[in-house]
């Protein structure tokens, strides 16, 4: 499959060669790619061809590259004549099927929302993390833990919407690795499977009741998910599960998404954890 | 030959064996933290003394002490260190095994023969050891159940220690490590057969220790096990404090 890749970043020497370090590390092959200058830095557009298997890796590990401060990705069938300029435009949400909005790596200070002008004259919004806000929170969830979803839930007004859930992610991250960190980085490294069921199912647990069936994490009252809304709100715990777990094995690179959804009728959110 | 057990120092002969154990479970589960070779080799080395010289030599040892058989045992300088050397390295081969990389099933086995075979290895070492008149020989099937109680209680503390989180990894994996070294202990004592001689073992080159000199060795030891522990705790707790989000 064909996937077109938009990487930001405020550093223009030596980011080609690391992004092209990533992509033939998971086994895509660069077809195309193009460097514009923006006022924020540099917008490196890739055009790759690649497994589709591979696809998550290669989104996860581009997106937390400690050179990109952020990231889109499409994957819809691109025509071999697209160029930043002709692509799709238009701001790329989380739930879009083909479409990935990234997030900043946990650690990273990321730039404030920037705009993007495109060829066409459209505008096209990366949105990333309020770190501002969230970095003056997170001390304070830290002293709640695991008493988090109040704190959680009243940071929405302080955050734009178009912020929320890459900022939900952010926070997740954070919280997950420090929870690893102090509760769980003693000991050996463990595969996939044995990491869910001895690190992910407790530390969930924690937090709200939670069952644990092979790779995928099942939660009965996610509290950021109104059923019926048809609008997932799951980034938290996508973000709690990649924190807790991407150190807690030998290959550091978990996904985590959100499979089944209870704004969408089903009786459980669902978070499939994939190495 | 009719010998007897002091029940008080082979009860203090277990709770050395498991706070032996913890002290040497608790340094090892660091081990896959360790940030470059010299980190890890280090952590290696730190957990495999605890454990061999810990838990398995002191246990031994006072399990001897318990021992009565009527009669002064002296033990050879030089044997009864090589077992001690025996037992560390042991089992920090076996503890590399399981800390190093990704703990799978098919490391499990691997690390616990080498501990299980630490364990037997020391304490066949130090039976050797004795200089007393008479001559020890064992039944062999008795003796292999022992090695086979020592390899299996091990794998099955290494997966504790290694595969679980909480406080079955810190607890249960340190008394089912005890149980390793003290089932293999006991079950080898049931092995052996004394019979008198008149003559008594040639002495090796580096002289022999008396009761005295030896429970001294095992003071010490113990002594820095205590602190140990109490060092470890106190400085995982104050990192658990101090980390930030």
């Amino acid at each position: 499959m064909e996937v077109e890749v938009t990487v930001y970043s405020d550093r223009k020497d030596g980011l080609l060669r690391a992004m092209g370090t990533v992509v033939i590390g998971c086994g895509f092959t660069l077809l195309r790619q193009r460097m514009l200058p923006t006022p924020n830095g540099i917008e490196l557009w890739l055009n790759l061809k690649g497994e589709q298997g591979r696809l998550l890796e290669l989104e996860d590990q581009l997106s937390s590259h400690p050179l990109v401060t952020g990231f889109e990705a499409n994957h819809l069938p691109t025509a071999s004549a697209h160029t930043p300029a002709a692509r799709p435009t238009g701001a790329l949400s989380h739930t879009t099927p083909g479409n990935t909005q990234a997030y900043r790596k946990a650690g990273s200070t990321p730039p404030s929302p920037k705009i993007t002008s495109t060829g066409n004259g459209k505008r096209n919004t990366v949105a990333v993390p309020a770190t501002d806000i969230i970095e003056a929170a997170l001390p304070s969830l830290a002293r709640s833990y695991p008493r988090i979803f109040p704190q959680l839930l009243d940071l929405r007004d302080q955050i734009a919407e178009d912020q929320w859930g890459v900022s939900l992610k952010f926070i997740g991250i954070r919280v997950g690795a420090w929870v690893y960190k102090r509760d769980y980085a003693l000991g050996g490294q463990l595969d996939l499977k044995s990491a869910m069921r001895h690190i992910a199912l407790p530390a969930m647990k924690t937090l709200l009741p939670t069952e644990a069936h092979d790779y995928a994490i099942h939660v009965k009252n996610n509290p950021f998910c109104m059923p019926g809304s048809r609008c997932r709100n799951g980034e938290f715990f996508c973000g709690f599960l990649q924190g807790l777990l991407q150190d807690s094995g030998g290959s550091g690179r978990v996904v985590v998404r959100e499979i089944e959804c209870r704004s969408e009728g089903q009786k459980e959110c669902v978070f499939e954890v994939v190495d | 030959m009719i010998a007897e057990y002091n029940p008080v120092l082979v009860v203090l002969s277990f709770v050395v064996s498991v706070l032996g154990s913890f002290t040497a479970l608790q340094m090892a589960v660091a081990i896959p933290l360790a940030r470059d070779g010299d980190e890890k080799r280090n952590a290696i080395l730190k957990a495999g003394i605890a454990m061999g010289g810990g838990a398995i030599w002191s246990m031994h040892f006072i399990a001897m002490l318990a021992f009565d058989m009527g009669m002064p045992v002296a033990y050879d300088t030089f044997l009864t260190i090589l077992s001690a050397m025996i037992a560390m390295a042991a089992c920090s081969v076996g503890l590399a095994i399981a800390g190093i990389g990704l703990f799978t099933f098919e490391k499990l086995l691997p690390a616990g023969v080498f501990m299980g075979c630490g364990v037997a290895g020391m304490h066949y070492m130090g039976m050797a050891a004795m200089i007393m008149p008479m001559e020890v020989s064992y039944n062999l099937n008795i003796l292999i159940i022992s090695v086979v109680i020592g390899v299996v209680a091990s794998c099955a503390a290494l997966w504790m220690a290694f595969h679980m989180r909480g406080k079955w990894q810190m607890f249960g994996s340190s008394l089912l490590m005890g149980v390793a070294v003290c089932g293999m202990h006991y079950t080898g004592m049931a092995a052996a057969k004394y019979q008198h001689t008149d003559a008594v073992q040639n002495v090796g080159f580096m002289g022999v220790m008396q009761g005295e000199y030896l429970g001294l060795s095992i003071f010490m030891v113990m002594s820095s096990l205590l602190l140990l522990t109490l060092a470890i705790s106190s400085h995982r707790r104050k990192q658990r404090e101090q980390l930030a989000i």
